[in-house]
């Protein structure tokens, strides 16, 4: 069958809209609770230099994202045929 | 002599831009022109489309560094979805967008929305829309392009006798002007699609190279990554290490999350990414492009952050934030390397105008000339690609100077409203078969002059709403979300209406190498 689109690719761009929904959530839910709010708050507890809610809040996922970005990349996405290349079209075609 | 190493680094720089374009030139000789010079025979590898895919320009290295410099860390929040920026971009319409490219022989991206829902009415809104927001960003660029020239030409120099002030340019401006003209065409119209793309590569590269340079450098001088950050909550007290950020609410978390969307998708619908996603050569080469545009992007963005927040103990109380990046670089690095640090900028604003130039020409002489004259030769639709690339360029630097200041805001307004205008019929083209013409025209516009509606009543009434980049023109943000989130949202819906309109196009038929050989 000559689908153009696999049920595979789908799948991949779920996987992929999953985790990005992870991702949002974890970064901007994380950081929304302990990063605002704060104007008349200390300094911050430093973590390496760096205030904590950052390195929870996007060091962290930013880590774990890349994780599973490398593992996508290590073959997460399958190998598919891309097709032959076919003429350049033109308006008279239409 | 060390006084002209940034002028030196820049000079070296071109010339070696120009090397690229005469290499490119000699790679584009087999394969026809249109395909060669277009799309550089869907031949891209690992290196090009890891670097180039995704939007980086002059803003990543002076831009970026202003904001985290004046609001602190919020800004790690940010710009934190280019964590996801690898995934969202290769992995969903990656190998879609490939396979469609190559059955419907598509070589411009109007030309591969015309060819999916098989009307020339959605191929020339997309020429059309494509022409008109790259004229607003050349603009800008060449701007870019002729400000850095003009910081390193010494003040005494010779160009006074030669280049006159016109209205408020200077002469150096007039002939940075010139110089990025000159450079910046002469490669592009001898290399084409492959001279924007590898250039863009040796910017990036460039780039890389300067962060690495920097972040020792700057955790250095300022004492430790902390003494950045104390020096940060006394200048501008502790909301400098907090959320919404320093002096202002920049990042309130409506914008938080409406730039976690932002940065990630709408990468997806830019006409540089999807024009690449049309060129690479396998799926291989796909999944090696993620993983290295994702270490990439984590060695530039996270160092950034750390160099410019370490700026705040070495460069204290700098009023012009958006000078930060010369005025660290000239401190603390010796000037040889800060003309190289100086010059990777200038890199990314070349390979931007590059990229531009060749998509305005593609849609100009592939998307109306060709498709109205089929059968025009390959020697007419050259002289014809050349000859657009220049006088386009040309248009461009005219405008430029007598540009208004405007014209940072219309960098933002052209990126998102080309998003705006292309991520929901790209999404539609690759996933949904049963999508007509109709919906991908009313998503297209709907999304566009949702945009546009939400930039111009802001840019007319000049009012301040305290959220967001202090700047001089601001968008409407309904309910404290940015424009690119309700533009995309208007575009769908525009989208599920116009699909009940027509009869659904089909996918087209995917022609295997295999069963051509089975056939044989």
């Amino acid at each position: 069958m000559n689908e153009i689109v696999t049920p595979r690719s789908r799948q991949e761009a779920a996987w992929v809209m999953l985790v990005w929904l992870a991702a949002s959530l974890w970064t901007v839910g994380y950081s929304s609770q302990k990063a605002y709010g704060t104007n008349s708050s200390p300094p911050p507890l430093l973590i390496g230099g760096m205030p904590a809610w950052v390195v929870w809040g996007v060091v962290l996922p930013w880590f774990v994202v890349l994780a599973v970005t490398l593992w996508f990349a290590g073959g997460g996405i399958s190998d598919e045929e891309l097709g032959e290349d076919q003429p350049v079209p033109t308006e008279a075609e239409h | 002599l060390t006084a002209f190493a940034p002028l030196i680094s820049l000079v070296v720089l071109m010339a070696a831009s120009m090397l690229i374009g005469a290499a490119a030139h000699r790679a584009e000789t087999r394969g026809g022109f249109i395909k060669s010079y277009f799309l550089g025979n869907r031949g891209l590898g690992s290196w090009s489309m890891a670097l180039t895919a995704t939007v980086m320009s002059g803003g990543t290295f002076m831009g970026f560094p202003s904001l985290v410099y004046k609001y602190g860390w919020v800004v790690a929040l940010w710009i934190a979805s280019y964590m996801m920026v690898p995934l969202c971009t290769f992995a969903i319409l990656g190998k879609p967008i490939g396979r469609i490219a190559r059955a419907t022989g598509a070589v411009t991206v109007p030309e591969l929305f015309r060819e999916r829902f098989r009307s020339a009415a959605l191929g020339k809104s997309a020429s059309l829309i494509l022409v008109f927001l790259f004229l607003f960003g050349l603009v800008a660029q060449f701007k870019g392009g002729a400000i850095i020239l003009q910081q390193v030409i010494p003040k005494s120099s010779a160009v006074h006798a030669f280049i006159p002030q016109i209205g408020d340019k200077s002469p150096e401006f007039v002939f940075g002007l010139l110089v990025f003209f000159v450079v910046t065409v002469s490669y592009t119209v001898y290399g084409g699609f492959l001279a924007a793309v590898w250039t863009d590569v040796f910017q990036s590269v460039l780039m890389a190279v300067g962060v690495v340079i920097l972040l020792p450098l700057a955790l250095g001088a300022a004492g430790g990554l902390a003494a950045g950050t104390q020096a940060g909550i006394q200048a501008a007290g502790t909301s400098f290490a907090y959320a919404p950020g320093a002096g202002r609410e920049f990042l309130p978390v409506t914008l938080a999350f409406s730039f976690f969307a932002m940065w990630s998708l709408a990468g997806l619908g830019q006409p540089a990414t999807l024009v690449r996603l049309m060129a690479y050569d396998s799926t291989q080469t796909l999944r090696r492009a993620t993983g290295m545009l994702a270490v990439y992007n984590t060695l530039i963005y996270l160092p950034l952050v750390i160099i410019f927040i370490a700026a705040r103990a070495i460069v204290p109380g700098l009023e012009k934030s958006d000078e930060i990046m010369p005025v660290l670089a000239l401190k603390i690095a010796n000037p040889w390397v800060s003309g190289l640090i100086l010059a990777a900028p200038y890199g990314a604003v070349m390979a931007t105008v590059s990229g531009f130039l060749v998509q305005i020409s593609s849609a100009l002489v592939q998307d109306f000339y060709h498709h109205l004259r089929p059968n025009a030769t390959e020697a007419v639709l050259a002289r014809l690609a050349k000859l657009s690339i220049v006088s386009t360029a040309a248009v461009a630097a005219l405008a430029t100077l007598r540009s208004p200041d405007l014209l940072q805001a219309l960098i933002v307004f052209t990126g998102g409203s080309a998003a705006a205008a292309f991520l929901v019929p790209a999404v539609m083209t690759a996933f949904a078969p049963r999508a007509t013409s109709t919906g991908a025209l009313a998503a297209m516009w709907g999304g566009l002059l949702t945009n546009l509606m939400l930039y111009i009543p802001g840019w007319l009434s000049g009012n301040d709403p305290g959220i967001g980049e202090q700047s001089k023109f601001y968008p409407v943000y309904i309910l404290g979300v940015a424009p690119f989130v309700w533009a995309t949202l208007a575009s769908a819906v525009c989208a599920l209406i116009g699909n009940r309109v027509g009869t659904p196009a089909g996918m087209p038929e995917l022609h295997r190498a295999s069963s051509k050989q089975q056939a044989l």
